[in-house]
């Protein structure tokens, strides 16, 4: 055999003990083409497009998966960021659109359709107000479409008059469905240089300058990642520690590649990225938070817990650029609160805060992911927060993203449960100072010098 | 032929008894397969076999065998799996 038995071994025990898995294979589809004159239209074009390009997807991606014997947890769609496609659209003609867009993604047998989206971080056009204003509404009224917006840039700065709406948006819906603990948020994200080709949800969207369509792939793996620090000495130096995980995650980035291609190629359509990122989910030992307590951190939160994440996340792009030279989307580490079961133990132990969350945002991948908050939090504060972490992508030439949820009801330490993927949390408390005199100035913060390079 | 696109490897885990590697073998040759390489340990009385197989053969099919196999093994009290010869190489080659 060219290949030696410990390697196939190796490759066995990751799948079937450590849960490596392709997190999510995510067709990207231009909408560029639907436009119409009226929502009516709009929505059968949509509805056409997406059925012709999707219609294949979840079973040729289970193909596949047989094939490999690697499971391909999520079958998803990113299409086009919808306030552009369905400008003249008035907020209740978007919530239609929300509606089509879940019922393909039903039919098609999708769990999640992203790009119920604008892009406005300099300022929004007549439809992304429209889509904006609409978020709540759609949010309650789908169970499959996700949006996202991006507020910030590098480039141009934060759009504080964005930022202050979406505190009020994500007030309201929060509101709308607070008899699911306010299920709501989960689906939106609030971003500073998203990425145009993250297959990853709930911030995926078609982003300009991508193809008519394209197939991009999540690879995930912390569980393949802790394993393998489990076997390493336990006073091995942090160089050695780094220089495993990156060699796993170059592993584990071959994989992903190797699916998405041969997905995309099935399918005739074009394959973009892999996005390497590594992704808890709710499942025993399949943590992130548990990959840096194998580091040395107590529990997650404590000091050193900053340093010991962007030693991950950094180890992995290297891996996973080394593995692929078409890496993209967010690529990295995620921390999501809720999705993270030493997370979630952390902030009962009162060792995490929405402060040090923050801080370990600046090194991380994506930002602040699934973080419950008390229903009583004003939209101004909300607003704060935003900015806040939209500042750290903003100055530090990165994406950031905010999915943050006010639970309805809930105070601080109360539990809150949203089962599945997303997983439940205690409720994190926020400073109980005010920000509010800053949110109302509005305007736009300049972009930093950081973002004059040309 | 090691490493073509009609490679799989093979991998079956059960308690040993005699006849075992026969009833396996027999299987795969049934459905098309042709063995190229072999290898099996023992810990303690359970088996553990790896097997590369050859799938070019015109009366073979991925899909069947693979079902098969798998089938095989629940009905016998062990534990088959079937996958692509490719990702391996992928995985731990440059």
């Amino acid at each position: 055999m060219q290949i030696s038995r410990e390697e196939i071994l190796e490759t066995i025990r990751m799948v079937q003990l450590e849960n490596l898995d392709i997190r999510t294979v995510t067709l990207g589809i231009s909408l560029a083409d639907c436009a119409g004159v009226s929502a009516r239209q709009i929505g059968k074009k949509i509805r056409r497009k997406m059925l012709k390009y999707a219609k294949n997807l979840v079973s040729t991606a289970n193909t596949v998966q047989d094939r490999y014997g690697i499971p391909i947890v999520n079958k998803r769609i990113a299409v086009s960021p919808l306030s552009n496609v369905a400008e003249n659209c008035s907020s209740a003609e978007f919530v239609y659109l929300a509606g089509v867009l879940d019922e393909v993604a039903a039919e098609v047998g999708v769990d999640f359709v992203g790009g119920f989206s604008a892009l406005v971080h300099k300022g929004y056009t007549k439809g992304d107000l429209a889509l904006m204003n609409a978020i709540p509404e759609a949010l309650a009224r789908t169970s499959r479409v996700c949006s996202s917006i991006n507020a910030a840039s590098t480039k141009s700065g934060i759009n504080m008059n964005a930022v202050a709406l979406l505190g009020q948006i994500i007030k309201q819906a929060a509101e709308k469905t607070k008899k699911h603990n306010s299920l709501g948020c989960c689906k939106l994200v609030v971003f500073a240089n998203a990425p145009d080709d993250n297959p990853f949800m709930a911030g995926a969207f078609h982003g300009f300058g991508e193809p008519e369509v394209v197939i991009n792939t999540g690879v995930s793996g912390p569980g393949v990642i802790r394993s393998v620090l489990e076997k390493m000495p336990e006073d091995a130096d942090l160089g050695k520690v780094a220089e495993e995980i990156k060699k796993t995650a170059f592993k584990i980035t071959r994989m992903g590649e190797l699916i998405g291609r041969e997905v995309a190629e099935k399918l005739k359509i074009e394959f973009g990225i892999v996005d390497v990122s590594l992704a808890p989910t709710p499942k025993p030992g399949d943590s992130v938070g548990e990959i840096l307590q194998l580091m040395g951190i107590e529990k997650i939160g404590t000091h050193g817990t900053t340093a010991a994440l962007a030693l991950l996340t950094d180890a992995i792009k290297k891996g996973g650029a080394f593995a692929s030279s078409y890496i993209g989307g967010l690529s990295g580490a995620f921390i999501p609160v809720s999705e993270d079961s030493e997370m979630i133990s952390a902030v009962k132990a009162g060792a995490l805060s929405l402060d040090k969350l923050e801080a370990m945002t600046s090194v991380c991948s994506v930002g602040l992911d699934m973080v419950a908050v008390p229903g009583s939090t004003s939209a101004e504060t909300i607003s704060a927060i935003i900015a806040d972490e939209l500042a750290i992508g903003v100055v530090n030439n990165k994406t950031t993203g905010v999915r943050i949820i006010p639970v309805a009801g809930k105070k601080k330490g109360d539990w809150v449960n949203w089962g599945g993927l997303l997983g439940g949390s205690y409720i994190l408390g926020v400073n109980k100072f005010s920000s509010a005199k800053f949110i109302r100035r509005k305007g736009r913060i300049p972009a930093p010098i950081k973002g004059l390079t040309n | 032929m090691a490493g073509s696109e009609n490679s799989i490897i093979l991998t079956a885990v059960g308690i040993n008894r005699v006849g075992v590697l026969g009833e396996i073998t027999g299987k795969i040759s049934d459905l098309g397969g042709n063995v190229m390489d072999i290898s099996q340990k023992m810990m303690g009385n359970k088996f553990n076999l790896l097997m590369e197989i050859d799938l070019s053969g015109k009366n073979s099919n991925f899909a069947e065998f693979k079902e098969g196999m798998e089938k095989l093994g629940e009905k016998n009290g062990y534990k088959v799996s079937i996958v692509r010869e490719k990702i391996f190489r992928y995985m731990h080659r440059i």
